[in-house]
């Protein structure tokens, strides 16, 4: 048999409980909003600069509808 | 004295002396019953399994809540079921420990550790009781909202459990191995970044389905949870520190082995990776590029996610790997147990393995400083993020209004949203402000002597000062 260790007033005091916090597994809901994206639309030699990409699209369509020959591309800046 | 005198006195005593135990005086002498009971709140778990801790921990919960103890003192609590006297919980005790523990001891532990948190049932029946409405840490996810019960998470999880059997799950990796080796490797994803620019409404779609991914991946570690074994307690939305997030209650995977528990914390991350391989699957049938921007996004946001410094995934398994069970509400803890400063009061944690020890205490030294530093960051630069915010608000308005006038319903849904996007983040460093502002009340109240309330009121008064000064020039 296997002898047993005295309690020491250590021993007892170091005898910890303590509370646990929830867990909870977060997923953050960060979304980049197309419209704080800032777009630079060139038409031809120009740039025009706007916020928002589906302000651009329509400046592009437009632009693309009244006359072919001219380039128009949205780039992110 | 009528019985509802004796049993506020019976409360205050044990009150009082609880919070004499707290500064190391106990004083429940009178109180403690010749035959203790657990208090009717109380259940007991059974072992914490492969901890990082030298000794074996035990579990129990009180009001649902876990709670982690030593081995003597969960053992006391096993035998105490209102029957046995000191005497005889000291015998059982001593045989299934390699203590030698006397009725003494035992009286001693209840009204030492036990009894102040209201884990036994006092002489007369009562409770001790306890301020349960405590003030959760900054560092806690806030503001939570569930939405989801077990009832309604559960039919959904015995079917999605199945993609964590090695079968599945081993064919599953490989392809998302793959797919994504082409998808970097020979496809590339500018082009779809740039067709999601050009498609009219385009990235509202990307954003949408972003959104639904993470609803998905929040089922990850649902799923995961109930293949290991455990229960899952909710599913809902709520703000950390200042950014609005999903999240699943996963507390029952304290009761889980290391690699259940890695497992739950992986398993939203390997959700979303299926997410992703189903984007690139629809890419496959419709040809559309932008598609595949959901992939990118999808693959930054797992990135995001590993970082360990705030509870997010990585933060979780970090903790699972090392056996802690809980960085943050432990530091204060474990610096107690190894930092021997004198006056330093306060609940110290029973001995990490060296190797764990040795982690935790590099995780404090790196995470203290990049905390701190983003504090910073936030505090000093807040005016400008709220001017940014508000110009921002009013220029969507205008965005809104116009496609209202222009009958532009993806217009009016995308600046909308945009909307609600960048006022939650207001929402929530108001939050974390009022939070942090009671934390330090707390912490001034709380000081033992008049003078360190004042001092610590004067340090208080000195960095607002400092802050307010920052925000001026």
């Amino acid at each position: 048999m296997l002898e047993k260790k005295v309690l020491s007033p250590e021993v007892l005091e170091a005898q910890t409980a303590m509370e646990l916090p929830d867990r909870e597994m977060m997923a953050l809901v960060v979304i980049n909003p197309s419209g704080l994206i800032d777009v630079d639309v060139d038409v031809g030699d120009i740039t025009v600069t706007v916020q928002d990409v589906n302000v651009g699209a329509n400046v592009c369509a437009n632009v693309l509808a009244s006359n072919s020959d001219i380039t128009c591309t949205v780039t992110q800046q | 004295m009528t019985h509802t005198d004796a049993r506020a006195d019976d409360e205050k005593a044990v009150n009082h002396a609880a919070s004499q135990t707290q500064q190391g005086q106990p004083d429940l002498a009178g109180w403690i019953p010749e035959r203790p009971a657990l208090a009717p709140n109380v259940q007991l778990v059974g072992e914490m399994r492969e901890t990082g801790f030298k000794d074996r921990q035990w579990l129990i919960q009180r009001d649902g809540r876990f709670m982690q103890l030593t081995e003597l003192l969960y053992r006391i609590l096993e035998q105490a079921n209102g029957e046995r006297t000191l005497d005889e919980i000291a015998a059982r005790v001593t045989e299934s420990t390699d203590w030698m523990v006397s009725a003494d001891n035992v009286r001693q532990l209840i009204q030492m550790k036990l009894a102040p948190l209201g884990l036994i049932a006092p002489a007369s029946g009562m409770v001790v009781s306890r301020d349960e409405h405590r003030a959760r840490s900054p560092l806690a996810l806030n503001v939570r909202m569930r939405m989801l019960g077990p009832h309604l998470i559960d039919p959904f999880t015995k079917v999605l459990q199945i993609l964590f059997a090695p079968p599945v799950l081993i064919p599953i990796l490989v392809a998302i191995v793959i797919a994504h080796g082409w998808l970097y490797l020979v496809h590339g994803v500018a082009a779809s970044f740039r067709d999601a620019l050009y498609t009219p409404g385009g990235l509202l779609i990307v954003l949408a389905i972003t959104l639904a991914a993470s609803v998905f991946h929040e089922f990850g570690h649902a799923s995961a949870l109930r293949y290991g074994g455990g229960k899952v307690r909710g599913m809902g939305a709520g703000i950390y520190i200042i950014y609005p997030v999903l999240y699943t209650d996963v507390t029952d995977s304290y009761r889980l082995g290391r690699w259940a528990r890695v497992r739950t914390g992986l398993g939203g991350i390997y959700f979303h990776l299926i997410f992703a391989l189903g984007a690139m699957a629809l890419y496959f049938v419709t040809g559309r590029e932008f598609v595949l921007v959901i992939v990118a996004l999808i693959n930054l946001e797992i990135v995001r996610q590993f970082l360990p410094f705030i509870r997010l995934d990585g933060y979780w398994v970090l903790a699972d790997l090392t056996g802690i069970p809980d960085f943050f509400s432990q530091i204060g803890p474990f610096l107690r147990s190894v930092l021997p400063i004198p006056g330093w009061e306060g609940s110290k944690l029973p001995d990490f393995k060296p190797w764990v020890k040795a982690v935790f205490a590099a995780y404090i030294c790196v995470t203290i400083p990049v905390l701190s530093l983003l504090l910073y960051l936030l505090v000093t630069r807040l005016p400008l993020i709220v001017a940014t915010i508000q110009d921002s608000l009013l220029v969507q308005a205008q965005i809104f209004s116009a496609a209202r006038a222009g009958g532009d319903f993806l217009g009016m849904a995308a600046s909308g949203s945009q909307m609600l996007m960048l006022a939650l983040p207001l929402v929530g460093i108001a939050y974390l402000f009022y939070r942090l502002g009671w934390t330090l009340i707390r912490v001034i109240r709380n000081q033992p002597t008049a003078g360190r309330r004042i001092t610590g009121a004067l340090i208080s008064a000195g960095v607002i000062a400092l802050v307010a000064l920052l925000w001026i020039s």
